[in-house]
């Protein structure tokens, strides 16, 4: 059944990611996005990280895609090409990157079992949320709270970035 | 049920001492902005902040400390970076502090924006596990996007932003995934428990060549390198230096390059000193492709913007060299390095601000024809800038490069020293041509073009010469101070 | 159980997508996607990692990516709100951007 479920799941969030890449509408591209998010929160289910599996779902798949979709339609940008200029080592470089990572892929693939695992009864816990913020809490508070400071920038940036500039524009006609 | 246990965690206020004031200062700096559009008020807030939190260093400078589960570490090298760091931040914000209006760039928020990024860089130059490093960066960056994204839409601030952010959450997505494979193979994050847990492979004979391992090491790297502006990883540099606002990128190329070396430098020699053979030999390469591009593709630049943003590719390549190095000298050398780098290249940058019209930038060469008659002080100081990018010997430039190089040199590297030299020459060129035509070309705009050297860009401009021609007399006094500091990362 | 060797593979298909998706597309929303699933797929080797040693540190890093992308995309859609109204106006600003 695990097995089952595993191959399925990794089929749709390969095909997902894959059809993210190449589809040219970029609405179409959120959504496959999307499905592959929760097909790998499934995933994380499986991996006895169900806490984590929310998150997925609720944070990623859920308000960060529909900010994507929300100013993709807002911009009306389902084909925005921005920068006009190709730069021609992009491709050649992205094709050797992909050859190299695959040549890893291909390692790991045929190194089998090296990876050590740990007894199952030993991992039913780790992904509880009792234990993550016990450890959040603790042993991570400064990352944890850096990244409140993390989360302000992003937010005065954002406010920075989108209001109008009513002022700037009052002084040029002055 | 599971019971909870909860260790309350201990606050180690010397180690969080300087990046936690500066980022609760910046906080403060935006809930004043609220209150008043004064940028003077502001500038000055700032410019304390900074002082404040550098002294907070000087407080317990000399001892080694580490907290909150080793992910933050105090050290001599650590504050001596920091103060690097603060000086060139202050500077920044002299030279933009009559710039931004200047270009309608009114928001108050430039200033907690850019405390708020320096927060990040000491953060990132005292983490000492892989999730601070990561957190650092981060921290940097995203304030770094909406910096240089400030003047949109002005210039081509919006596409270098957007620019930047892409190749940034590239060199992100390359960081997490290199910290899983180490983390999936060592099962630490911590530098000096993954140095452990290294020793304990090689003495039970496990290979330290793992292929997974090293692909973990090299996306890090490859992360940072980013950040740096190294080789293969620069292509975003000239297009993003342009773009953003002049000061932004004045700031971009000094404080983010160090730093980002600082976590390098830790990264490497904490916790992967046994492979250190593997990494000097790739990283020597890059570091010479490095050196080699940056100062060939400079020479053909006519846009002294983009001609700044080549020469930084440049230095990246030469700090790249204390880093391999690798030793107590290399670091020390670095940190020299990154000190001169530091003011030579706020000080130029200033000169362009200077020169800078509203709406409509002078960055052609040929813009800076009749500058020694124009305005010969303004020429003078460009001119010590140049000589210390260049190298020439009364300035900050030559000692530092000197360090370098010896260091270099004294850990067999001595291919890297010599490709180091040659490109030095090759430099002197490109900065002598700067030289030659602020001083020997007439202008030939009939309508003389305004200067902006006000009071505070004077200042900083006046702080980067006395600072260079001090380093440059007596480069003694600061390779002393950066000497023993070494000893706690290289343990 | 599956092992974590299938579960560090599929996410090592995924990142290699989303690098070559970064690299070629040309849509700088399909580009900023990619990087999400980059850092997503980061996030599946870590959460494997974390299960294979039966602790949850892998599992809080994810934590942290998660938040630290949620920061990003808010930027990174901030910016790109703010060139498309440029572009708009752009003709306008132009016109008065003169010397003075």
């Amino acid at each position: 059944m695990e097995t089952f479920l595993f191959i399925t799941t990794a089929i749709v969030a390969v095909g997902a990611a894959l059809a993210m890449v190449l589809s040219s509408n970029a609405v179409h591209s959120a959504l496959f996005l999307i499905l592959n998010f929760c097909s790998v929160a499934i995933l994380y289910f499986l991996l006895r990280a169900p806490f984590l599996g929310a998150v997925q779902v609720t944070v990623y798949a859920g308000a960060i895609m529909v900010l994507f979709l929300f100013v993709i339609m807002l911009l009306g940008a389902e084909n925005a090409e921005l920068g006009e200029e190709k730069i021609g080592w992009q491709k050649p470089a992205g094709l050797i990157l992909g050859v190299a990572l695959l040549a890893e892929i291909g390692y790991v693939a045929y190194r089998g079992t090296k990876l050590i695992d740990a007894p199952v009864a030993d991992a039913t816990n780790i992904g509880a949320p009792t234990t993550i913020s016990a450890k959040l809490f603790s042993t991570y508070l400064l990352p944890f709270e850096v990244i409140s400071i993390l989360l302000l920038i992003a937010v005065v940036g954002t406010v920075v970035l989108t209001r109008r500039r009513v002022v700037a524009r009052e002084e040029r006609q002055s | 049920m599971n019971d909870l246990t909860f260790v309350t965690p201990e606050i180690n206020w010397t180690v969080l001492g300087m990046p936690a004031f500066l980022m609760i200062w910046a906080m403060l700096v935006l809930i004043v902005d609220m209150f008043t559009s004064d940028r003077r008020v502001l500038i000055t807030l700032s410019l304390i902040g900074l002082g404040v939190t550098a002294a907070l260093g000087a407080l317990d400078y000399g001892s080694t400390v580490s907290g909150f589960s080793d992910m933050l570490v105090f050290d001599k090298f650590g504050v001596l970076v920091n103060w690097i760091l603060l000086a060139g931040t202050a500077l920044t914000l002299l030279i933009a502090f009559d710039y931004m209006p200047r270009q309608n760039l009114n928001q108050g928020e430039f200033y907690p924006l850019v405390l708020f990024a320096t927060s990040g860089m000491l953060f990132l130059v005292q983490a000492t596990d892989l999730v601070t490093i990561f957190i650092g960066v981060e921290t940097l960056s995203i304030a770094l996007y909406v910096l240089t994204g400030f003047a949109v839409p002005q210039f081509k601030s919006g596409e270098a932003a957007i620019k930047y952010l892409l190749l940034g959450g590239f060199a992100a997505g390359f960081l997490v995934y290199g910290i899983a494979l180490i983390y999936g193979m060592t099962g630490k994050t911590n530098l000096a428990q993954i140095a452990t847990e290294l020793s304990t492979w090689q003495s039970t004979g496990k290979a330290l060549d793992d292929p997974i391992l090293l692909a973990g090491v090299g996306f890090v790297l490859i992360a940072l390198g980013f950040k740096v502006s190294m080789f293969p990883f620069h292509a975003w540099t000239p297009d993003v230096y342009e773009g953003a606002p002049t000061p932004v990128t004045a700031y971009m190329s000094v404080a983010t390059k160090g730093a980002a070396f600082a976590a390098m430098l830790r990264f490497l020699n904490v916790a992967f000193p046994a492979l250190k053979p593997e990494w000097q030999l790739l990283f020597g390469l890059f570091a010479a492709a490095t050196m080699v591009y940056g100062n060939i593709v400079a020479v053909a630049q006519s846009n002294l913007k983009r001609m700044l943003a080549y020469s930084s590719i440049a230095h990246a390549g030469y700090m790249l060299l204390g880093v391999l190095a690798a030793s107590e000298k290399g670091i020390s050398a670095f940190t020299v390095y990154l000190l001169a780098y530091t003011l030579t290249n706020l000080g130029a940058f200033a000169v362009l601000i200077a020169l800078e019209n509203r709406g409509m930038p002078v960055f052609e060469l040929k813009d800076l024809r009749g500058l020694g008659k124009r305005s010969p002080l303004l020429a003078l100081a460009m001119t010590v800038f140049m000589f210390s990018l260049a190298g020439v010997p009364p300035t900050a430039g030559f000692a530092s490069k000197f360090g370098i190089f010896r260091a270099a040199w004294d850990a067999n590297l001595d291919y890297l020293a010599i490709i180091g030299v040659i490109t030095s020459v090759v430099s002197a060129f490109f900065y002598l041509r700067v030289i030659v035509t602020m001083w020997m070309r007439d202008a030939e705009a009939t309508e003389p073009q305004p200067t902006y050297a006000t009071a505070s860009l004077s200042l900083g401009v006046l702080v980067a010469v006395i600072g260079i021609v001090a380093v440059g007399i007596a480069p003694n006094i600061f390779t002393d101070l950066a000497k023993a500091l070494v000893l706690t990362v290289a343990q | 159980m599956i092992s974590t060797n299938a579960y560090v593979l599929l996410s090592a298909i995924l990142f290699t997508i989303g690098v070559v998706g970064v690299l070629v597309r040309r849509n700088v929303i399909i580009m900023f996607m990619s990087v999400e699933l980059m850092l997503n797929s980061a996030n599946l080797a870590l959460i494997a990692f974390s299960r294979a040693r039966a602790e949850s540190d892998g599992q809080i890093m994810t934590f942290f990516v998660i938040a630290v992308a949620a920061a990003e995309v808010a930027v990174g859609l901030a910016l790109l709100v703010s060139i498309f109204r440029a572009k708009k106006t752009t003709n306008i600003d132009d016109v008065n951007t003169l010397k003075g």
